[in-house]
C-alpha cells in the first residue's frame, strides 16, 4: 500500500471513530420505551365459537367471536385478497378522531389469509369501532362499527 | 497470479478457503434457523431467512474489515487475506438475499414498484426512531454490489489500480450505512439490549484494529535516519535481515524491501503492482520475492516478474560495508537490473 492509501485509510476511521459512536447512541437513544406488541396472531384452532357481530365486505370480512361464557373476546379478520399496501394494523378507537396514541393496537394484517386476535370486551355493548391502518403511509384505510348482539344461542355449527 | 483472463484461478489454498466460507456460512444459517424454529415455531419462512442471511452478512463483513488491519499488525493473519475476495463476493450474495426477500415482503404488496416503494414508501428524514432505514441497507448494497462486479482482476487492469481502490475503499462507507441501517431498523422495535451490545463491540473493535494499525503505520513512515553518506543512508546490520526475507525501510516518503537471497541484498520498491501488497513482508519462493497477499512474484535482480508476466518495480542500490547496509533511496527505473549487494563471506 502507498503512503498516500495508508493516510487514507487512517482518517477514514479517525472520522468513523467518532461517526460510528455517535450514530449509534443517537439511534439507541431514540429508541422507543414502549413495550413491543406481538402482533403474531393466535392459533386458528383457538377460534371462539359464538359471533356476536359480523362486517360483510367485499374485499374482507370482520367478525367478533366470543365463548359460552361470554368471558373471552376475539376479532376474525378473513381477507378475501391480498391488500393493495403491503402490511397494515388494525385498531380499536374509541375516540371519534382516529389517534394511534389513543387507540389499542389489535394485530397486524398482510396476505389474502384468515387472521384471529384477542379483543377486549367493548363497554356496555357500545359498537366496537376497527380502524384499518396503513403504517408505512400512515393513513387510514378503511373504519368499521361492529355492534355486539345479545349472545343467546349455542356455538356456531 | 494470470497472464490472460481466467474467471478464478483455482489452486489448493484458494478451494481450502471457498469451502472453509461455504461450510461456515451453511452452519451459521442452519444452526440460526434450527435454534428460531425451535425458540419460536410461528416464525414463518419468510422472516427466517431474513434475519438469518442479515446477521450472517453482518457477522462477514466485520471479518472482512479486520483482515486488513490483523494482516498488518501480525502476519499469521495472512492467509486470511490471499483470498478474501471471494469472502467479500459471499458477503454481498447473502445481503442480496436478504434484501431481496426484505423487499419482497414488504414492498411487493402493494400497487408501487417495489423498488421505487423502497425509497418513497417512508419519507421521515427528520425522524431518527422512524427514519426510513431500508433505503440505508440499499444503498450499502448497492455499493456491495458495485464491489463484487468489479473484484476480478480482469476489472482491476482495466479501472486502473487507483479508481479500483477508490471504488473498493467505499466498504467503508458500506459499514457505517449498514450499521444505521440496523440501529434505525432492527433496534427501533427491539428492547433486549444483546443487539446493539454486539454490533457496538463489532464497530469498538473495528476502528480499534484500524488506528492500531495506522498509528503504527505512521510511525514506520515518519522513521527518522540520521546516518548518511554519499547519498547512501544507512539502515541496518547485516544480520538483521533472515535468509529468504526483507527488512522494510521508509526513507524520503518511499518504503523499500531490502531482501537477503543467495548471499547478497536486494532492494526494491515494497508496492505490489496488483493491488499494492507489502513485497517486503512476502518471502523468496522459487528464487522470487513473492508478495504476501495474492502470491505476485518479482525477481530479486531486476524486480520483474518472470515471463510471461509483465509486472515490474522499481530496484534500488545497495552497500555492505563491514556490518553495516547502506541503500541509496533514489529508484532506478521499475524493472532494472542491477548487482546485489555481495554479503561478506564469514557473515553470509
Amino acid at each position: 500500500m502507498i503512503r498516500l492509501l495508508r493516510k487514507r485509510h487512517k482518517q477514514v476511521w479517525l472520522v468513523w471513530a467518532i461517526a460510528l459512536p455517535v450514530g449509534i447512541i443517537a439511534a439507541w437513544l431514540a429508541a422507543p420505551d414502549s413495550p413491543v406488541v406481538n402482533l403474531v396472531q393466535s392459533d386458528k384452532s383457538t377460534l371462539l365459537p359464538i359471533t356476536v357481530a359480523t362486517k360483510e365486505l367485499p374485499d374482507y370480512t370482520a367478525s367478533i367471536r366470543t365463548n359460552l361464557a361470554n368471558s373471552e373476546w376475539q376479532l376474525e379478520w378473513k381477507n378475501k385478497k391480498a391488500l393493495v399496501v403491503p402490511s397494515a394494523v388494525i385498531y380499536v378507537s374509541e375516540q371519534d378522531k382516529f389517534s394511534i396514541a389513543k387507540s389499542i393496537l389489535v394485530g397486524r394484517i398482510e396476505t389474502k389469509a384468515s387472521y384471529v386476535f384477542p379483543i377486549t370486551q367493548p363497554e356496555n355493548g357500545s359498537p366496537l369501532k376497527l380502524v384499518l391502518y396503513d403504517f408505512i403511509h400512515e393513513k387510514i384505510l378503511d373504519t368499521l362499527f361492529l355492534k355486539p348482539q345479545e349472545t343467546k344461542g349455542g356455538p356456531d355449527l | 497470479m494470470s497472464a490472460n483472463y481466467t474467471a478464478v484461478g483455482w489452486n489448493r489454498q484458494k478451494k481450502i478457503y471457498a469451502w472453509c466460507i461455504l461450510g461456515f456460512s451453511l452452519l451459521y444459517l442452519s444452526l440460526f434457523i434450527g435454534i428460531s424454529l425451535v425458540t419460536n415455531n410461528e416464525v414463518t419462512f419468510e422472516t427466517l431467512l431474513i434475519r438469518s442471511t442479515s446477521t450472517l452478512a453482518v457477522l462477514m463483513l466485520h471479518l472482512i474489515l479486520a483482515i486488513g488491519p490483523l494482516c498488518r499488525l501480525h502476519p499469521v493473519f495472512l492467509p486470511l487475506l490471499y483470498n478474501r475476495r471471494h469472502l467479500g463476493v459471499t458477503m454481498f450474495c447473502v445481503a442480496l438475499v436478504h434484501g431481496t426477500f426484505s423487499i419482497f415482503q414488504f414492498h411487493a404488496l402493494g400497487n408501487v414498484n417495489p423498488l421505487v416503494s423502497v425509497w418513497v414508501s417512508n419519507t421521515q428524514f427528520g425522524s431518527i426512531s422512524a427514519f426510513p432505514f431500508q433505503a440505508l441497507g440499499f444503498l450499502a448494497l448497492i455499493i456491495l454490489f458495485l464491489m463484487a462486479i468489479t473484484s476480478h482482476d480482469f476489472w482491476l487492469h482495466n479501472l486502473s489500480p487507483r479508481i479500483w481502490k477508490s471504488l473498493h475503499m467505499l466498504v467503508y462507507l458500506a459499514y457505517l450505512l449498514v450499521v444505521m441501517h440496523v440501529m434505525l431498523g432492527v433496534i427501533q422495535y427491539e428492547t433486549q439490549p444483546m443487539l446493539v451490545i454486539l454490533l457496538s463491540a463489532g464497530a469498538i473493535t473495528l476502528v480499534s484494529l484500524h488506528l492500531a494499525a495506522g498509528f503504527r503505520e505512521t510511525k514506520a513512515d515518519n522513521f527518522h535516519y540520521a546516518l548518511k553518506k554519499e547519498g547512501f543512508v544507512y539502515v541496518c546490520e547485516v544480520n538483521d535481515i533472515e535468509d529468504d526475507r526483507a527488512k522494510v525501510f521508509c526513507i524520503d516518503e518511499e518504503r523499500i524491501a531490502v531482501y537477503k537471497y543467495d548471499g547478497n541484498l536486494y532492494a526494491i520498491h515494497n508496492v505490489c503492482k496488483h493491488q499494492g501488497g507489502p513485497l517486503g513482508e512476502g518471502k523468496i519462493l522459487d528464487g522470487c520475492i513473492t508478495c504476501p497477499w495474492h502470491g505476485y512474484q518479482y525477481l530479486p535482480i531486476n524486480g520483474q516478474s518472470p515471463p510471461p508476466f509483465t509486472e515490474k518495480v522499481s530496484t534500488y542500490l545497495l552497500r555492505v560495508l563491514g556490518t553495516k547496509v547502506w541503500l541509496n533511496p533514489i529508484p532506478l527505473a521499475e524493472g532494472m537490473e542491477r548487482e546485489g549487494a555481495k554479503i561478506p563471506t564469514e557473515m553470509g
